[in-house]
């Protein structure tokens, strides 16, 4: 047992057959301690049921999986005792209040849970709500009801699916804030979703799963950043086009894209439009997005298979 | 972040303390279990009460032995619904609400989460069937009249009767709906089979002893006497040992739960 593991999930060959259908096919992955960690993947690509296996709600075909330095499933009572989680929609007792939902969940955990239902329920901000019926609450509200049940255990890992959904966009900032906030308490939060912004501007590392195997894996900045390309708008893009040949240009909205490499640079784009008397408007090296990233990734993919 | 046993023997009675308050807190549950119980008892003992008001001559007193040899086996026949329905809802509520994964991630064993169903499912039963049958009770001996009172052991024996005959099918009614997963079915399937299928099979004389396994028979071997002799045993099955009764009781309910713990800790959360 190692209780404080320098990975927090560690998978190796992680399958998950349903039938002939494989969900999960071979993944390896290792979750650094103190991090938030992006999990990415189309619809289908097998991110639930990854995130289940991980948790032991549902069984593993083959492969192993330590959770907080505990193999599992041997040692699932003392992992999951150490993991806040929400595995798809949070769900809950409907005619149950908010509260009474969270003294339910506490019920199951150590008699500390029933004393952090107060301070859980003030940290997504729903103390004022909190003895109202789960039926009356809107689904950004039982996301949140959902992450302060997750609180209850004190957790290392928080392993969020999708917790996102129904948020409007000031409860989407709440929620990066609230995400960084408890990595800078030393907690390590996943976080699956499908909102590559969102988990662009709160992860600091990240996978990206396609057809149940992962394809990439890396911090945001390996993964991200500038690209070889630079966005090119002039006075007169046909002559800048013309002067640029050589370089690999091509013509997009609003301007060229020329392609950079060490011995063209953007300042050196940048003299030689000039020193042909073409006015330089805009001069920007591009950017990969995650999203970009993400897409030119699963569309590979796509193109392989 | 704090270290955690999460094995210590503390957590059960929190478990069941949640399973209560999930059961007392649905109020169609809490209002048809308290009229088949409380309502029911409460009934049978006005109208008797009226009837012998209206007419002493024609009605005797509402209490003594044989009123509440009749109210204990409406009591038993109705408590057993109840007692269906509790199980059911014990049995498959948290699946039903999706809640079940919830619990499961928590790390808690699922033959614990399993296993404080029952106790918190039974509090919540007993509750209602001991003020059904409190009222009956009282009943019988404050409006006695000129009749027998019930003495204290068959006032004794009959509550435990009723308490092994609703438990009895609260907990086939749990097993079977932890087994499935599902609320509605095991009530749609075990209330009929209570009510009419296995009475109808135990009166079958040409099934001979293969009556025995119908709990009715079983329950009925264990109603106390006195209250046999006025009330009848309506579902005529053969005689058999109080022994032979418990077995066939114990292995309806153990192999039911044990049915239901099986799935609960098989089963995809």
């Amino acid at each position: 047992m190692n209780s404080n593991p320098t990975y927090v999930v560690e998978a190796e060959g992680l399958t998950k057959r349903f039938g002939a259908r494989v969900a999960v096919n071979g993944v390896d992955l290792r979750i650094p301690a103190g991090s938030a960690f992006g999990y990415l993947g189309p619809n289908g690509a097998g991110k639930t049921t990854l995130i289940r296996m991980l948790l032991g709600l549902t069984s593993v075909t083959a492969g192993e999986v330590r959770l907080l330095g505990h193999s599992m499933p041997s040692g699932r009572a003392q992992a999951l005792a150490r993991v806040g989680a929400i595995v798809e929609e949070p769900r809950f007792h409907h005619y149950l209040t908010g509260r009474e939902n969270m003294a339910i969940a506490a019920a199951a955990r150590e008699p500390e849970a029933h004393q952090r239902i107060d301070g859980a329920l003030a940290r997504v901000g729903l103390t004022k709500r909190a003895d109202e019926r789960v039926s009356a609450y809107s689904l950004g509200m039982r996301q949140r009801l959902g992450v302060a049940r997750a609180l209850l255990g004190d957790p290392e890992l928080l392993i969020l699916d999708e917790p996102m959904n129904g948020l409007d966009p000031a409860g989407m900032e709440e929620f990066r804030f609230m995400i960084r906030g408890l990595v800078a308490e030393g907690r390590t939060v996943v976080l699956s979703s499908h909102l590559l912004d969102e988990v662009e501007k709160t992860c600091d590392a990240i996978a990206i799963v396609d057809q149940g195997r992962v394809v990439a894996q890396g911090s945001i900045d390996e993964l991200t950043g500038e690209a070889s390309t630079v966005l090119v708008s002039t006075t007169d893009d046909l002559r800048a086009l013309a002067l640029l040949a050589g370089l690999g240009v091509e013509r997009v909205d609003g301007g060229l894209r020329v392609c950079s490499n060490d011995n063209t640079t953007t300042a050196s784009i940048n003299r030689r439009l000039v020193e042909a008397g073409v006015d330089v408007h805009r001069l920007e090296p591009e950017r990969i997005t995650l999203e970009r990233r993400f897409l030119e990734i699963t569309s590979r993919l796509e193109v392989a298979a | 972040m704090t270290a955690l046993a999460p094995s210590l023997p503390f957590h059960r009675p929190r478990l069941v303390g949640a399973e209560i308050l999930k059961l007392r807190k649905r109020r169609g549950l809490a209002v048809t279990t308290g009229l088949l119980t409380i309502g029911a008892s409460l009934l049978v003992s006005a109208i008797l009460v009226l009837l012998h008001a209206e007419n002493a001559a024609k009605h005797g007193p509402a209490g003594g032995v044989t009123n509440f040899g009749h109210t204990l086996w409406l009591l038993s026949m109705l408590g057993s619904v109840a007692g269906i329905l509790v199980g059911a809802t014990a049995g498959a509520g948290d699946l039903g609400a999706g809640v079940f994964k919830e619990l499961v991630v928590t790390g808690r064993s699922r033959t614990a989460l399993y296993a404080a169903r029952i106790p918190g499912g039974l509090a919540v039963l007993f509750a209602f069937v001991a003020g059904g049958f409190a009222i009956a009770a009282v009943s019988s001996v404050v409006f006695a009249g000129s009749f027998a009172i019930p003495s204290v052991s068959l006032l004794v024996g009959g509550g435990f009767w009723l308490l092994l005959a609703t438990s009895f099918w609260f907990a086939v009614s749990l097993g079977v709906a932890s087994l499935i997963g599902s609320r509605t079915t095991p009530i749609a399937v075990l209330l009929p089979f209570n009510l009419a299928v296995s009475p109808l099979l135990a009166g079958l004389t040409m099934l001979g002893v293969g009556r025995d396994v119908f709990p009715v028979s079983a329950l009925d071997q264990l109603i106390p006497h006195a209250i046999a002799d006025v009330a009848g045993t309506v579902n005529g099955g053969p005689p058999m040992s109080h022994p032979a009764a418990a077995l066939v009781l114990g292995l309806w309910a153990l192999v039911s739960l044990g049915l239901g713990l099986w799935r609960t800790k098989t089963r995809d959360a």
